[in-house]
C-alpha cells in the first residue's frame, strides 16, 4: 500500500493580484514534500517573494488557499507559525542593536530556552561575533544571523527567500553547507526561492520553476532532467552552412548561428550519419561536439521560451 | 499576560541605544537646562523678578519653566519621539519579520503601545527631576533666591495646582497626539512625513494660540499648550480640553487597532 504523501506546505490554485486588472499568480499548486530541500526559481519578477510573502499571511489570500502542515494558514496563523522559521528577501535586524539583543527578542517572543540562543549563535558561527552590533556585521555575517532568528525555534519548516542573494562565492558556499546539514540533522524541511539555479542545484532535492506567475515545472531534479533528456544537441561547423541546413532541415531542428549550427537530436548516433549525410554532399566538416543540457539550460529554455497563455 | 509582557519588554529591548531613547533623555532635560543657565546668567533680575509679590521662588519657576515646555516643545518632541520608535521597525525593515512571528497582532499593537506609553512617562519623570534639580542647583549656589526655604509649587492667578498632578493633566493633554502619530506613524515609513504633518499642527495651533481662538480646545496639537498658565477647573477633575484630548485618544486608539490587526501587514 502506497502512504500518502505529507505535504509540509501545500497551496490550491493560489492566485493574487496586486490591483484587479493584473494578476501576479496564477493557480499556483505548491507541494512541498516533509524532509526535503525545495528550490523554488524563477527570473526576477517572476512571483517567489509574492508566492513566499501569501506563505507566510504577508499578502491577503483572500481564497484561503495556502496549507501548512496540513492545516489551513489563515485559520490557524498562529500554530502554523510556531513551526515555521522565515527569512525573506534582505535580513530584518535591528542594527541598532548586538546580534545576541536580535537573538534575544525573537527568543521571548517565542518562548524558547535561553540556551538556544548559543545553539543557533554556534550553527551559524556567529558565536564570537555575538556582542558586536550588527551594524559592524558584513553582509554574510547579516544572512547568517538572518538564519539564525529563523533557526531560533528548531523549525520544522524554514522558508527562505534569496538566502545567498548578495553574497560572494565563499559565502554562498557556507550557506549551501549550512542548510544542508540543518536538512540532515534535524530534518528540517527547506523551501527557498533563487533566480539562478545554479547557486540551489547542489542541494535542492525538489525544484518547482515559476515564471510570470505560473508554475512551468514540479518536481524532483532527476523529474527535470528526465523531462528534457532527449533534447540533446551537436554543434557543428562546415565551409558552406547553407547547403548543410537545406540538406539536413527535413529531418532535424535547427539552430543557425551563422558560423555554426545546432543541430537537435535524439542520441548521440545520429551525429554519424548527419556527418556521413554532410560529407557525401561535398560540405566539409571541421567540427562536431555535443552537448546535453544542464540543469541551467533547462531552466533557461523553460523560462526564456515561455510565453503567458 | 506573558506574551503580552513578552512583546512589551522586546519593545524596550529595541529602544536600547535607539535616536528615540536619547531623546527622551535629552527632551527631559533641554527646557530645565536652558531655564536654568538663563537664570543662572541673569541671577541678578531673577532673584528680583522670581520673589516679587511671592515669596515662595518655586510658583514662578515652574509657571515659566512648565510654559516653556508646554509652548511647542512638547507637542513637537511627541511627534518627534512616536516617529523616532517606529522609524525602528521601518529602518530595520522589520516588520515582516514580526509578522512571521505565532504572536497575535493584537498583543504586538497592545506591546508597542505601552512601551511608547512607558517612554512617555519616563519622559514626564525625567522633566520632574531635572525641574527639581534645577531649582535645588539654584538654591544651593544662591540662597537668595530661597529655593531651599520652600516647597515646590505652581501658581497662577493665586490659584496653587500640586506638581504632580499638573503633570499629570498634561499627560493627559498629549494622549491625543501619541494616538494620531501613533496611527500615522506605522502606516507611514517615511519619517519626514509624519513630523511633517506634526509641524503643520503645532504651526497651526501657534496662530490660532496667537489669535486666541476659543476653537484651540479642539485642535489635539493644542491642548499641550493649553497647560501654559494653566488653572485647574475646581468644579471639575478635568477641564474641557483635558476632556477632549481623552476622546481623541480613544476614538483613535480604537481606529487605529482596527486598521493594524486587520489591514496592515508591514
Amino acid at each position: 500500500m502506497q502512504l500518502k504523501k505529507q505535504f509540509v506546505i501545500e497551496t490550491k490554485n493560489l492566485s493574487f493580484g496586486f490591483s484587479k486588472k493584473n494578476s501576479t499568480l496564477k493557480n499556483i499548486n505548491l507541494k512541498v514534500e516533509r524532509g526535503s530541500i525545495y528550490g523554488f526559481l524563477g527570473p526576477n519578477g517572476a512571483g517567489k517573494t509574492t508566492t513566499i510573502r501569501l506563505l507566510l499571511g504577508l499578502l491577503p489570500d483572500p481564497n484561503n488557499s495556502v496549507f501548512l502542515f496540513n492545516q489551513n494558514f489563515l485559520q490557524n496563523r498562529v500554530q502554523c507559525l510556531s513551526k515555521t522559521g522565515a527569512l525573506i528577501e534582505q535580513p530584518s535586524l535591528y542594527e541598532h542593536l548586538r546580534g545576541f539583543d536580535n537573538l534575544e527578542i525573537t527568543r521571548q517572543l517565542r518562548k524558547i530556552p535561553k540556551e538556544r540562543i548559543n545553539d543557533v549563535l554556534q550553527t551559524v558561527r556567529l558565536s564570537e561575533a555575538a556582542f558586536k552590533k550588527v551594524k559592524a556585521y558584513s553582509l554574510g555575517m547579516k544572512q547568517r544571523l538572518g538564519i539564525a532568528l529563523a533557526l531560533l525555534p528548531e523549525p520544522e519548516l524554514l522558508i527562505l527567500d534569496e538566502p545567498v542573494n548578495g553574497l560572494d562565492p565563499s559565502g554562498i558556499m557556507e550557506m549551501r553547507e549550512l542548510l544542508q546539514t540543518i536538512n540532515k540533522k534535524y530534518n528540517t524541511t527547506i523551501f527557498l526561492s533563487s533566480h539562478l539555479i545554479s547557486e540551489v542545484e547542489k542541494i535542492v532535492t525538489h525544484i518547482g520553476i515559476i515564471n510570470m506567475g505560473e508554475m512551468l515545472f514540479q518536481g524532483t531534479i532527476n523529474d527535470l532532467y528526465n523531462l528534457k533528456k532527449n533534447e540533446l544537441k551537436v554543434r557543428i561547423k562546415t565551409d558552406n552552412p547553407e547547403l548543410a541546413v537545406t540538406l539536413l532541415k527535413a529531418s532535424y531542428s535547427i539552430v543557425d548561428h551563422e558560423d555554426t549550427l545546432d543541430i537537435i537530436i535524439q542520441s548521440t548516433k545520429e551525429v554519424n550519419d548527419i556527418i556521413h549525410l554532410l560529407i557525401n554532399n561535398n560540405v566539409k566538416v571541421y567540427e562536431a561536439v555535443t552537448d546535453s543540457k544542464n540543469l541551467e539550460q533547462i531552466f533557461l529554455s523553460m523560462t526564456q521560451s515561455y510565453t503567458v497563455s | 499576560m506573558k506574551e503580552l509582557l513578552a512583546v512589551y519588554r522586546t519593545e524596550l529591548i529595541k529602544t536600547k541605544n535607539s535616536f528615540a531613547f536619547w531623546l527622551v533623555i535629552l527632551g527631559a532635560l533641554f527646557i530645565p537646562a536652558f531655564f536654568v543657565a538663563t537664570i543662572a546668567y541673569h541671577w541678578h533680575d531673577y532673584v528680583h523678578y522670581l520673589v516679587v509679590d511671592n515669596p515662595n521662588p518655586w510658583n514662578e519657576y515652574s509657571r515659566k519653566l512648565f510654559n516653556g515646555v508646554h509652548f511647542t516643545f512638547l507637542p513637537l518632541l511627541i511627534v518627534l519621539m512616536v516617529a523616532l520608535v517606529f522609524n525602528i521597525e521601518h529602518k530595520s525593515n522589520t516588520w515582516k519579520h514580526i509578522f512571521v512571528l505565532p504572536v497575535a497582532k493584537t498583543k504586538i499593537f497592545t506591546g508597542k503601545y505601552l512601551a511608547l506609553i512607558t517612554l512617555v512617562l519616563l519622559l514626564y519623570c525625567l522633566l520632574f527631576t531635572f525641574y527639581l534639580l534645577g531649582g535645588y542647583l539654584l538654591g544651593i549656589w544662591k540662597p537668595e533666591f530661597g529655593f531651599l526655604n520652600y516647597s515646590p509649587s505652581y501658581k497662577y492667578r493665586n490659584v496653587h495646582t500640586n506638581i504632580v498632578a499638573y503633570l499629570s493633566k498634561s499627560f493627559i493633554t498629549v494622549l491625543a497626539i501619541i494616538a494620531i502619530h501613533f496611527w500615522l506613524s506605522f502606516r507611514m515609513k517615511n519619517l519626514f512625513s509624519t513630523i511633517g504633518i506634526g509641524l503643520g499642527g503645532v504651526v497651526l495651533t501657534l496662530g490660532m494660540y496667537i489669535s486666541h481662538w476659543h476653537s484651540l480646545i479642539y485642535v489635539p496639537y493644542g491642548l499641550p499648550v493649553l497647560m501654559c498658565n494653566y488653572a485647574p477647573d475646581f468644579h471639575h477633575v478635568l477641564t474641557t480640553f483635558q476632556k477632549n484630548s481623552l476622546i481623541y485618544f480613544s476614538i483613535i486608539f480604537v481606529a487605529s487597532y482596527f486598521d493594524f490587526t486587520k489591514f496592515f501587514r508591514g
